[in-house]
Formats: C-alpha cells, sequence, structure tokens
C-alpha cells in the first residue's frame, strides 16, 4: 500500500513542476513582465534560454516518464525479487555520448551570443575608433547604492588610455548623480562598472545585462537599449545586509545630450544665476533645487 | 504510543510557532533613564509616562496637534450615522487603504475616536468600538482623519530606516554596530538632538523639511547613509514628516533628563530631597512644556524662507585667479583652514593633535582629535577625494562655508566676503582635479613645520589647472 | 515500520507548512493606530496663571563677595611661554597661558562666578534690553572676558585683537549655537544674538585652539552678574522682595554646576543686602 503511495509521490512532483512551466506564460510566471527583452542580444539570451528549456525538458520528462514507470511497476510485484545486474557497457557509453554531443551543440551554438557579451572591447585599443564614444558612465556600486559618474558633456575619447585616464581620476566638468542612471536609446552604450567596497553585481533583468562588479577592475559592459523607459536595476550579488534594497533605475532616452546639459545646470546652480524656478521649468531630473 | 517516541520533533514543531511576534514594540529609552529610575523612581516613571501620553509607541503613535508636524489630516462632514458605520463626504481622496487613524468630530471633541478602515466605494468608515457614552455625530458635522502620513512615515521608516537609525531615531538600530567599525565612516544620526548636520538654513537654526528630503533622496556620498532616489514622493515626504516626529520626541527626553540632571548628580539622599521636590512636582510640567514649545519654535523656524542660506553674489568664475585667491585663503593663518584640512587638504591638520575636551561634561577626551557634537570622533574632510557629503553644487559648497557643519567643530565663514567665499569654493572645487596647487611647480612636503603664511609665488605661465582631455568651460 | 516513515512524513510536510506560516504578521508592515492628542489640554502651551501679580514696588542693591576659604593651587601653566606649537606669533607670544578654571585674587577672592536670579521675579519691571553692544573679544588666543553675562536679544559683538583666524563656537542648551570664523583683527565685531534665556552658563570655545573657553549667561532680565578678580561683585536695581538667587561656577563640583542652588535674601526698598560667600576647596572638585 504504502509503494504506491511513494510511486504517486515522487510521480506527482514532476507533473507539478511541468504543469507549472505550461502555464506559467499565462500566470506572468517568467521574465519581467513577459515581454521581450529591451536590448537585442537580451533577444538572442532569450532565444538560447528557451532553446536550453525544450532540450532540458524533453531529457526530464523521458527520465521522469521511466522512474514512474519502474515504481508503479515495482508496486505492483510484492514478491519479485529485484535481479542484480552487472552493468551494461553499452549503455553506460550511450548516456555519456548523447549527453555529451547534446551539450557540445549548446556550446558551440551559444559561442556567438558570448563573444557579443563578452568580447567586445577588442577593438577599442585602436585610435580613434567611433566605439570608444560609446562610454556613457562609470557606474560605482557601493553599498548600497549606485554612484554614476557621466564624463563631461562635449568629451571626445581617443584612445583606450585616454578612457582609462579618465576612469582613474576625477576630471573637471564631471556630472555625478546617484541609483539612477540614464542612457541613450538605441545607441550603443558602454558603461564601466567599478566597485566602490565589496563585489555586487549590476543587473538589469529587463535588458538581460548582469555583470559582476569585482573590486579594484573596471568592468565594461556593452548593450543597446531598444525600448524607451524605466528599467529596474539590482544587485545580484550578495554584498551585506543591505543587498536586498540596493535597487536602481536604468532609464533610456532619446535625448540624452540634452539630459546631460540639465543635469550640468542643476550640478553648477550656485543659488542666484538660474533661478530655481527655471530650472524647475526646464524640467528638474533628480536633485532638490533649494 | 506513537507520540511518545517522536515527542522532540512535535516539540520542536510546538515551539517553531510558539515563538510567533510580539506585538508591542517600544521606543527604546535613552540611556540615562536607567540612572534617573535609581536616583528617583517617580521621577523616571513621570518622564516614561508622559512620553507615552504624548508621542506613544511605534504600533500606537500620538498626533499631538502641539507639534509642527504634518500628520495627514483628510478633512470631510458627515453625511449619516449607524452604529459603528458612519457615512462621509470627503474634501479630498484619501490614499488608499486608509485605516487606524484618528477621527475627531467637530473643532473639540473631548474623545477622538480611532478609525478601523474606510471603504472609498461606499464612503464608509467603520469606527472601532467606543465607550457606552460616546454619541454619535449628527449629520453635517465636520470631521477630520488625521495620522494617514505618520503611519506611511513610520511603515517606511521601520522597513527602511530603523535598521541603522533605530527605532527612535537613537542611531544606535541592530546594524548600526557594523558601522562603527571602520574608523572613517560616521555613525548612523542621533535624531535626538535635533541637530542634523548638512542644511541649506542659517547658523543655529535647524534642518528644514526640504534638507532632510534632499539627504534621504540623494544620501550622503561617502558614507552609509544610501540614496533612497526611487521612492515616491508621497513616501519620501512621510518619512521626513516621522524622522521629525522621532527628532522632536528625542529632543523633549532629552531635555527632560537634563531637567532631571541634578537630580542624577546628587551623591546623598538628603541633596535629593529637596531636588525632587524642586523638579519633579510643578517643576517637572513648567519644564515639560517649555521643553516642547522650545524644540516645537525651533522646527518651525526651519522652515521660514528668510533661514535660509543663499547667495547675493553669483559664483565669481572658475579659474585660475579665483583658484589662487581661495588657496591663499585656505593656508593663510587668517583662516587658518589648514590648519584642520591640512596644508595639502587631505584633513590631517595639525589641530587634530590636540586633546579637546567635551563641553557638556567637561571630561578630557581620551585620545587627540576633533569630536562632534555626538561624541564621536570626526575628521576634517579629504577635500582631494572630491567627495562631498552635503552635496557638490557650488551652493552646497557655499552653504557649507558660510554656516559651516553643524554640530562639529567646522565653523562657518560668514564674516568673510561672499566673493571671498566663492574663491574658496572655486579651490576646493578644483583641487581633486587639479591638485593642490593651482600652479604646478611648487611642491611642499606634508606636516606643518612649513610656514604656511607666505601664499605661494605666481607661477611663470597662466594654467586653467586641467590635465584631462575634456574641455572644461 | 510503515506507521513510523508515514508519520514521519507527515511530520515533515507539517513543519515545512508551518514554517511558511510562523513568520507572517507584524513587524515594519503593521499598520500602526494613531491616536489624536489635541494642544488645547492641560499639558501644552505654559500658559502662566492668570491671577495678577502686584507690581514690586522699588529696587535695592545686592552687593558682597565670594571667597575660597584655604590656599588654591597656582593654576596650570597650558601653553609655555613661546611654546605654542601652532600660531606661535600669537598665541603665548608674550605671556604664557594659563589655566582659568579657577582663578583666585587677592583675599583669595574667587573671580568668574556666576551670581543670578533664575528667572525675572512676578511683578518686577523689567528694564529694557540695552540698545548698545555687548563685546566679548580674544587676545593672544584668550578670550576676554572669561566669563560674562548678557541680556537675550543683546547684540554681543564677537571681536578679535590677534592677527590669525578664530572660531568662537557657543555651545547653549536653549539659544541657537553660533559657530563662526572672526576674522583676524576684526574690531568691528561679529554679531551674535543670544534668542532665548538659558537657566544656567554654557561654554564658548575655539575649536581651533582647544585650550581657548569663555562662559556666558543669556538671561532676559538684567539681575545678574559675575565676580571681579577680586571675587566682588555688586547687582543694583534689584526688585525688593524676597529673591532666591544661583550662584554658578565652571569648576563646582569637578565640572561645572551650581554651588548654590537656592542663596536666599530679602531686599527692601533702596537698602543694599551684603553677603559674604565662602567657599571650600573641596567645592571646586579637588
Amino acid at each position: 500500500m504504502s509503494r504506491i503511495f511513494w510511486c504517486l509521490f515522487f510521480t506527482a512532483w514532476p507533473i507539478l513542476g511541468i504543469v507549472v512551466s505550461v502555464i506559467s506564460p499565462q500566470m506572468n510566471w517568467g521574465f519581467p513582465d513577459n515581454r521581450e527583452s529591451a536590448t537585442p542580444l537580451g533577444e538572442r539570451i532569450d532565444d538560447l534560454f528557451y532553446l536550453i528549456l525544450c532540450i532540458v525538458t524533453i531529457a526530464f520528462i523521458g527520465t521522469m516518464v521511466v522512474l514512474a514507470y519502474v515504481l508503479w511497476k515495482a508496486s505492483k510485484n510484492e514478491d519479485e525479487k529485484g535481479w542484480f545486474s552487472h552493468g551494461s557497457h553499452n549503455l553506460e557509453v550511450i548516456w555519456t555520448i548523447v549527453p555529451a554531443g547534446i551539450l557540445l551543440f549548446i556550446a558551440l551554438y551559444q559561442m556567438d551570443v558570448w563573444a557579443i557579451y563578452r568580447v567586445r572591447d577588442y577593438d577599442l585599443k585602436q585610435q580613434n575608433s567611433p566605439r570608444l564614444n560609446n562610454l556613457v558612465a562609470e557606474v560605482i556600486a557601493r553599498q548600497f547604492e549606485w554612484r554614476i559618474r557621466y564624463p563631461a558633456p562635449g568629451t571626445v575619447f581617443k584612445s583606450k588610455k585616454q578612457i582609462d585616464d579618465w576612469l582613474a581620476k576625477p576630471q573637471a566638468g564631471d556630472l555625478y548623480t546617484v541609483n539612477h542612471l540614464h542612457v541613450p536609446l538605441n545607441k550603443e552604450t558602454l558603461i564601466y562598472l567599478k566597485s566602490g567596497d565589496v563585489q555586487h553585481s549590476f543587473f538589469v533583468p529587463e535588458m538581460r545585462v548582469k555583470q559582476d562588479a569585482i573590486p579594484g577592475q573596471n568592468i565594461d559592459i556593452w548593450f543597446t537599449v531598444n525600448r524607451a523607459g524605466d528599467f529596474d536595476l539590482t544587485c545580484a550579488e550578495l554584498c551585506g545586509w543591505g543587498h536586498y534594497k540596493m535597487r536602481g533605475r536604468v532609464t533610456a532616452i532619446e535625448d540624452f545630450s540634452g539630459f546631460l546639459q540639465k543635469l550640468k545646470a542643476e550640478q553648477d546652480f550656485d543659488g542666484i544665476s538660474k533661478s530655481a524656478g527655471e530650472i524647475a521649468a526646464t524640467g528638474q531630473t533628480q536633485e532638490v533645487t533649494r | 504510543m506513537s507520540i511518545r517516541r517522536h515527542l522532540l520533533p512535535y516539540l520542536v514543531l510546538v515551539l517553531m510557532v510558539a515563538g510567533c511576534a510580539d506585538q508591542s514594540a517600544k521606543f527604546s529609552s535613552d540611556r540615562r533613564i536607567e540612572e534617573l529610575e535609581s536616583a528617583s523612581t517617580d521621577a523616571a516613571n513621570n518622564l516614561t509616562t508622559t512620553l507615552l501620553e504624548h508621542f506613544g509607541t511605534p504600533n500606537r503613535l500620538v498626533s499631538w496637534s502641539a507639534l509642527p508636524i504634518d500628520y495627514g489630516t483628510v478633512s470631510g462632514t458627515v453625511l449619516s450615522a449607524s452604529g459603528d458605520q458612519l457615512r462621509l463626504s470627503l474634501e479630498t481622496k484619501p490614499p488608499a487603504g486608509l485605516a487606524n487613524v484618528a477621527v475627531v468630530f467637530g473643532e473639540n471633541n473631548p474623545g477622538p475616536r480611532l478609525a478601523v478602515s474606510y471603504d472609498s466605494d461606499s464612503r464608509m468608515l467603520t469606527l472601532a468600538p467606543g465607550t457606552k457614552s460616546d454619541t454619535l455625530p449628527p449629520p453635517g458635522t465636520r470631521v477630520r482623519l488625521i495620522g494617514h502620513r505618520l503611519q506611511q512615515g513610520r511603515q517606511s521608516f521601520m522597513q527602511h530606516c530603523m535598521h541603522c537609525h533605530g527605532v527612535a531615531g537613537d542611531g544606535f538600530g541592530p546594524t548600526a554596530r557594523y558601522i562603527r567599525n571602520h574608523k572613517f565612516n560616521p555613525m548612523p544620526r542621533d535624531f535626538r538632538r535635533g541637530l542634523f548636520k548638512f542644511t541649506s538654513t542659517k547658523d543655529g537654526i535647524y534642518a528644514s523639511r526640504d534638507d532632510l528630503k534632499r539627504t534621504v533622496k540623494l544620501g550622503l556620498s561617502g558614507t552609509y547613509m544610501p540614496s533612497f532616489l526611487l521612492l515616491s514622493d508621497a513616501e519620501l515626504d512621510a518619512v521626513v514628516e516621522y524622522v521629525r516626529f522621532l527628532a522632536i520626541r528625542g529632543e523633549t527626553e532629552r531635555r527632560l533628563l537634563a531637567h532631571f540632571q541634578p537630580l542624577i548628580d546628587a551623591k546623598t539622599p538628603q541633596d535629593r530631597q529637596p531636588l525632587e521636590q524642586e523638579l519633579n512636582g510643578a517643576g517637572f510640567t513648567e519644564a515639560f512644556n517649555d521643553a516642547v514649545s522650545l524644540v516645537a519654535e525651533n522646527w518651525q523656524a526651519a522652515e521660514e524662507s528668510d533661514n535660509v542660506v543663499l547667495p547675493t553674489v553669483a559664483r565669481v568664475p572658475d579659474g585660475f585667479e579665483s583658484r589662487k585667491k581661495g588657496r591663499d585663503l585656505f593656508i593663510g593663518t587668517k583662516i587658518n583652514c589648514a590648519k584642520c584640512h591640512g596644508p595639502r587638504g587631505r584633513g590631517n591638520g595639525s589641530f587634530l593633535n590636540e586633546i579637546q575636551e567635551n563641553p557638556e561634561t567637561k571630561k578630557k577626551y581620551s585620545e587627540p582629535g576633533l569630536f562632534d557634537n555626538w561624541e564621536n570622533k570626526v575628521s576634517p574632510r579629504d577635500l582631494t577625494a572630491g567627495i562631498y557629503r552635503g552635496g557638490r553644487r557650488p551652493l552646497d559648497l557655499f552653504r557649507r562655508v558660510t554656516t559651516g557643519v553643524k554640530g562639529t567643530p567646522m565653523p562657518g565663514f560668514a564674516a568673510l566676503k561672499e566673493e571671498d567665499r566663492w574663491h574658496i569654493v572655486n579651490y576646493i572645487l578644483s583641487i581633486p582635479i587639479a591638485g593642490v596647487f593651482p600652479e604646478k611647480k611648487h611642491d611642499h612636503p606634508d606636516g606643518d613645520d612649513h610656514k604656511a603664511d607666505k601664499p605661494a609665488s605666481a607661477p611663470t605661465k597662466s594654467t586653467k589647472g586641467s590635465g584631462s582631455p575634456s574641455k572644461d568651460k | 515500520m510503515s506507521i513510523t516513515s508515514r508519520s514521519l512524513a507527515t511530520f515533515a510536510l507539517a513543519c515545512c507548512g508551518l514554517g511558511l506560516v510562523a513568520g507572517c504578521g507584524g513587524g515594519a508592515s503593521a499598520k500602526p493606530e494613531i491616536v489624536y492628542k489635541s494642544s488645547g489640554s492641560d499639558q501644552a502651551g505654559g500658559n502662566g496663571s492668570a491671577v495678577p501679580v502686584a507690581a514690586i514696588d522699588g529696587t535695592g542693591t545686592f552687593t558682597g563677595t565670594v571667597q575660597l576659604t584655604g590656599t588654591a593651587p597656582p593654576p596650570d601653566v597650558i601653553v609655555a611661554k613661546g611654546t605654542a606649537k601652532r600660531d606661535g606669533e600669537v598665541c603665548a607670544a608674550t605671556v604664557a597661558i594659563v589655566d582659568q578654571s579657577l582663578e583666585i585674587g587677592e583675599s583669595n577672592g574667587i573671580a568668574n562666578i556666576f551670581i543670578f536670579l533664575d528667572k525675572a521675579p512676578p511683578g518686577a519691571q523689567v528694564p529694557a534690553v540695552p540698545t548698545g553692544p555687548a563685546v566679548f573679544d580674544q587676545k593672544g588666543c584668550v578670550f576676554i572676558p572669561h566669563a560674562m553675562v548678557t541680556r537675550t536679544n543683546q547684540q554681543v559683538l564677537v571681536k578679535s585683537g590677534d592677527a590669525i583666524g578664530h572660531n568662537t563656537h557657543t555651545f547653549p542648551k536653549r539659544s541657537r549655537v553660533f559657530n563662526q570664523l572672526i576674522q583676524a583683527n576684526d574690531r568691528k565685531g561679529f554679531p551674535l544674538i543670544y534668542n532665548r534665556a538659558e537657566r544656567e552658563p554654557f561654554p564658548v570655545k575655539c575649536d581651533m585652539h582647544s585650550w581657548m573657553q569663555a562662559y556666558h549667561l543669556a538671561i532676559d532680565h538684567p539681575w545678574g552678574t559675575t565676580t571681579n578678580a577680586k571675587g566682588e561683585f555688586k547687582i543694583e536695581g534689584v526688585p525688593a522682595t524676597s529673591l532666591t538667587f544661583r550662584v554658578w561656577h565652571e569648576r563646582a563640583g569637578g565640572k561645572g554646576g551650581f554651588l548654590e542652588r537656592a542663596l536666599k535674601i530679602t531686599v527692601k526698598k533702596d537698602e543694599t543686602v551684603t553677603q559674604d560667600l565662602k567657599f571650600a576647596l573641596s567645592d571646586f572638585g579637588q
């Protein structure tokens, strides 16, 4: 009697898992807001995700069916004893080679996406590479906030060394904000990620961007945002007691240089030259202008 | 039979559910109340009871109209009443999920009721069951629902702020001790002195709501106070009101303890007797009223626009000349900035080698260095880092130079002309980028053996002082 | 066997279930109750008694001396002449800086003792705030005077006779705090106003020079003064009634406080009351 119980018990969970997976799109238990990624690279990552999900689901269903069958059969036969097997060399070969083949397939299939995602700054070493000026900001992850520094409006970077110099020291005219990162829309964006203390991780789920911040390193993050709007930025590496609330916001806007000009006006506010009312009329970005 | 075999697991099960949350939260008391207890239990009880009556507990807050706090009021009229249900017509839209707020009828209500919930669809307000003598108000009575902003502030504070700042805003929350381990980080602010370091108000004036909101919104860079930029405006305002509430409560408690200090200090019962008579009877009521009115007036004065520091002279254009003048002022002995901030602006000036005395307790500190009003060791800002806790706008630095940093030894320099203050601001902003000396030629050793009175000699060529590819206008 | 394993399984499931709900309820998201308290109640405001008080007729004078019984030790030298590590051209340049916390003058008179009325007695006619300023100066990195009584809302001009910058940082308990640079050789003075009456004197320091300390008392009536170098004091125009004076010194009890909380005298019209107070070294924490 209890054998049937355990058989049903161990069969129920996989069935529940599959049912949950099948109904999850309708229930919105999936990607953020069930939407497509906001970056084209993100869409390719999503495709990879679904591919792997398919492969794994097939394997899962297969193995669970076998398990359920075995349990059911065994629960029926109270008298028959199990037979002892010395193993089967063929079987072992089969179930090594087939998964290896599948894994190899996945590895080769995703190489492209990995290259686009991670190996991006190879051509920055060239002088005057146009991609140097995709640099939007430096983000320093600190307990428990994101400190952002934009280069002064009008800055032109001519070499990787200039970028490194800019990253190393604050420069005149740099603009500083915190927790709210603005990036241009439809333009390749480069963010350099630093850590102010411990390991953090720059994670924008809707853009499918995730990069750990390692203390002592300047790590480049590349993405192109195709959808205007606000995206959640969260920390994805446990960094202390405030890790859960280390949230930020990434906003993709059309008029990025206009935003920088507004930010500069706010940051240069000396209390008298431009009245608070004027700044408010242009739409203040984030600072209280009193 | 099987229960005895599995006694231990079932016991564990019972214990797991038995420890569920204790709902009676209390504001943590100042440590000196224990000392007062041992001197006179009467006085201590008087103090704690008065505070409880006028401020409440975190789960049962008192919205006392004598305090300059916006508790969040929704006014309206009673349309009809039956049992504990009232039909209301409200003038403004109440926040969603309004519950547990105080309901006041008319102007002079002897016993305000407690609202349990409000349903905005049917406009029905359900009151908590009152006493037998409570009569229902007739239709047409003015009604005020008071307290939703304080409620929201309390909830947000407990969620985001309490773990550092403590339940009573005393800076001793559970995670505060981990900040203490870092020598260079300030402790979470203890609100109970009514003092906040980075304000836009004049010398001696308290922080305005705008100042507190700015601090919460943008954080204090270089410290553990993070930015809460992503909270909604309503939430930020509510948290600021609650912080003011805690500050007022804490300061009232401190002043009452200061009032009782002679009683705590009295060494013999003979000394204590007359003091207890003097301080605990009518003297206590007077001290309480005095403390509350003083604190309320101070917070009120902080909101006046006259008390905001604004320059009357526009910022002197940032350039070599201005920075050089700023630097000459900085290292000169007429102002003595370098004596605290160091000749290289590293925050290691020679005044840090002296042992200071605490003006309140009259005891000398055990180590040399500067201390703030909260008795924490502080260091003068390292100006080479480019981190400005009170804000990095020229206006913020102007305010810092004009009124200093409240609660610390950093004084204001309002005696200087505004142009001179702008020169200093320009110099300070240039230090992280262009270095401590506007001209590159001279380099002096650290320490104060070097006589810093003479301004550095003029350079051979004028430089803008920027060494980066960026274009600085 | 089956019973055991089944009950164990049930137990395991029950634990999981209960663990999920055990932590629920209360905490940060609980909605606190709000209780309204009107300020028309007895505790607020602070209105005094509405009973009119008869005006006090006439004034007198209160004078006397404060002396130390026993011999005082010579004061410590804080900075010997010419040895100041910072600002040595000005601080202790010509004369050593000496501890001023217990200054004993000739015939053992104690200087810098505050004698004052806590509050103006009811019915007294309080003279108006003087229009002229009080002066608080500093020279040779020492505050002059070391102890000062001013009226609230009277302008105090903080001056400096030194060629270096000082900051004057006040620590009042009730008035607004003042912490400003006083410019080198500022003979015009930087204005400082105490806006509320204090109950006892408070320290005034210079953060740049840690030995620089003075004491101020701001009261809303003119019946308070300090003893001079010889320990003498005189308060004129005191209301002719029974008064309770307080006697305060910065070293009383070791950390500053009242030597006498209730010095009761009765002044009759146009008469002088003289009190000679004596305190021992033990009263000063030694």
